[in-house]
Order: structure tokens, then sequence, then C-alpha cells
């Protein structure tokens, strides 16, 4: 009894971590998306994680370049990057469940959505979710979807959105206006 | 007897300088994965190589020069592939899954109803970097695969240089000097 009592103990220790990490993981499950995939003209498909982050990470930290030092800060801490782009050759040929499926991953209590845009032009819908671990920004999903298209990035693991404000307009990232304290737009360099 | 020794050691040397010289050729990019992509592009779509004159001058340079950290690199063109657009994407897919082990990571997937198709596969081996690339634009198709660096390659974007020969020289003096403003003596009053 008092065997299968230790037993219970490891077993909880070994499973704790695997769920706890699961649920704070900001990685979304893509495998929601196939059924647009069938329909889709154009597809594109982009994972940046894993060995591909951590060689980006050995290289900009390598590179004698302010920037690039900051770069990879920014992006020490990710875990990876995704995207998915999915055009149509009609309007509304999607199936929008296949979209609600992706948002109702985002519909779960650790996602908060940041802003939600929509515009008539061609029916777009923009939502940013971001996932917080602490006080530490730890996943954004952004889904934007149009009459004829529809496009998902997740990016997972901290995020530093000051440092990545500091580096707009540099390194072929694209310039971002954000507003200062003073309510002044940051100044372009 | 003298003789003999001289005409044993040049024949030995011939034999390594041919032997080194072949596996800079080949490379480590000539590997399982590499040729089955190849031999179904040529196999299922009919696909004829295209002969690329002097690559072999071209990728022993690279081998003894190492431009940007490459190491080695392959190339293989096609050209005449016939295939049907609607299948074509399902089938590379499944050949590159199965060519590619676990070990390598896709990173990048395009497909365009026009018959566009790009596939982009990584994986670490030690010190270095192993890339493929196949591309498939309507009839013609490209596979490519490279080995480099990382740290080389962060070496070569502080300090650029081939053969010794700096690039960032050549890049200042090719760029014209800064305009200098001429300042106006003060007047006097």
């Amino acid at each position: 009894m008092r065997s299968l009592k230790y037993l219970f103990v490891l077993f909880a220790f070994v499973l704790l971590p695997v769920v706890t990490g699961r649920a704070q993981d900001a990685h979304l499950n893509f495998d929601k998306f196939n059924g647009l995939e069938t329909h889709a003209r154009d597809v594109v498909e982009v994972n940046i994680d894993g060995k591909l982050l951590e060689l980006a990470k050995r290289v900009t930290a390598k590179v004698d370049d302010p920037n690039a030092k900051k770069a990879a800060q920014a992006i020490s801490g990710l875990k990876g990057i995704y995207v998915r782009v999915y055009r149509f050759e009609n309007e509304n040929e999607y199936n929008m469940a296949d979209v609600d499926a992706i948002r109702s991953q985002l519909n779960a209590p650790a996602w908060e959505k940041l802003a939600n845009v929509r515009s008539k032009k061609n029916d777009q819908k923009v939502d940013v979710y971001t996932m917080f671990t602490g006080d530490i920004m730890s996943g954004v999903a952004v889904v934007i979807s149009e009459s004829k298209s529809i496009a998902l990035v997740n990016i997972v693991g901290p995020i530093d959105i000051e440092l990545l404000t500091t580096l707009s307009g540099k390194l072929s990232i694209p310039d971002i206006e954000i507003e200062n304290d003073k309510g002044t737009p940051k100044p372009k360099e | 007897m003298m003789l003999l020794r001289k005409r044993i050691f040049i024949a030995s040397l011939l034999i390594l300088f041919v032997l080194s010289f072949s596996a800079a050729a080949a490379g480590p990019g000539k590997t399982s994965e590499y040729k089955s992509v190849v031999r179904h592009l040529k196999t299922k779509y009919r696909a004829k190589k295209v002969k690329i004159p002097l690559m072999w001058l071209a990728r022993f340079a690279v081998s003894i020069a190492r431009p940007a950290g490459v190491k080695s690199f392959s190339v293989t063109l096609f050209e005449g592939l016939k295939f049907s657009r609607e299948t074509i994407d399902k089938e590379m897919q499944t050949v590159l899954r199965s060519s590619f082990d676990s070990e390598w990571s896709p990173i990048f997937r395009a497909r365009t109803a026009e018959g566009q198709q790009a596939y982009m596969y990584m994986r670490e081996q030690g010190q270095n970097v192993r890339i493929a690339l196949v591309t498939i634009d309507k009839e013609n198709a490209a596979v490519i695969r490279a080995t480099f660096s990382p740290d080389k390659l962060a070496e070569f974007i502080n300090d650029p240089k081939v053969f010794g020969i700096s690039l960032n020289e050549t890049k200042k003096a090719e760029t014209p000097a800064p305009e200098v403003k001429k300042t106006e003596p003060p007047t006097q009053k």
C-alpha cells in the first residue's frame, strides 16, 4: 500500500510539469486548418521553432551590430513563430466553422482578446489575442480573416514588446509607430 | 628501386588528391533524402535533368573558399515536369515526409494554384546546419542542398571576406563619399 502511495507521488511529480506545461503553452493546434487547406487556392506555411530559432539566436548574438544584439535579445526567449496563410478563389469559399475552431482555442481562459477590428472592406476581421504567464507575455495570436483569405500568426514564448518597438523600422522589421508616454509618436531613426 | 618508390609515392599522392577532390565535390549533399526527392521528380513527373556547366568547379571552389560559412552545396535542375496541379502538393508532401526523417524540420511550404511549389527543410549536424530546398515552377524544378556553419556565417556577416578579399572594402569603394556641406564664411557686420 505504501509503495502504491510512493508510486502515486512519483507519478504526480512526473505528470505535473507535463500538464502545467501544456496548459501554459501558447502553441495553437493547426490541425483544425486542414479543412481550409483542401479548398485553398494558395497556401503558405511557416514554422520557425526549435533548431531554427536556436540557430537564429546563435547567429544574431554573434553579429557585431547593436540592432542584431537587440533582435537576439528579443527572440532569446521565443519558442516558436508559426504562420498560416490561405487564399481562396472565390469569396466566402471557406468554411467559417474551420476558423471558429481556431478561435475557440483562443477562447480558453489563458488567452485574452487584446483587440478586434472589423472592416466592411473585404469583410475583414482582425483579432489579436495575448497569453500572459504572470506579468510576462508568453504568447500572441493574430487571426485575420477576409472574404477571400485567412491568415494566422502564432508566436510562442515571452515577448518583450518594448524591445520590439525599439527595433521597428530596422532589420526588415516593419516600422511600428507607437505613441510614447508624452503622447508624441516615436521618432523615426 | 628508388624509381619504383618514387612512382608509388606519386601514385598515392594522385589517389589521395582524386579522393579528396571527389569527396569535396560529392559532399554531404548526396544523401538518401536528396536522392529520393530527385528520383521522385524524375520518375513520377518524368522530369529531365538540366546539366549545369562547370557546376563541379563551383562546388569545389565553395568547398575551399567556404563563403558565408557554406561548406558544400548541391543543385539539381529539372525541366519538362508533367504533373497534376490538384495532386502535386499532396504527393510532394508525402515524398518529403518519407524522405526527410525526424531530424529534419519543415520550415516553409508554399503552393499556388498556378503550379508553383516551394518546400524547405532544415537540420542540425554537429556544428553545421543543413538546408534542403525544393522548388517547382510550372514545368521546371530545382532541388538545392547546402551545408553551412552558423558560426562562420556570423563571422562573415561581421567581416565579409571571400578568399581573403574583404567585401566591405569594395562596398566602401562603391559607395560615393558623403557630400560635405560648404560652410559660408561669417559675414562681417
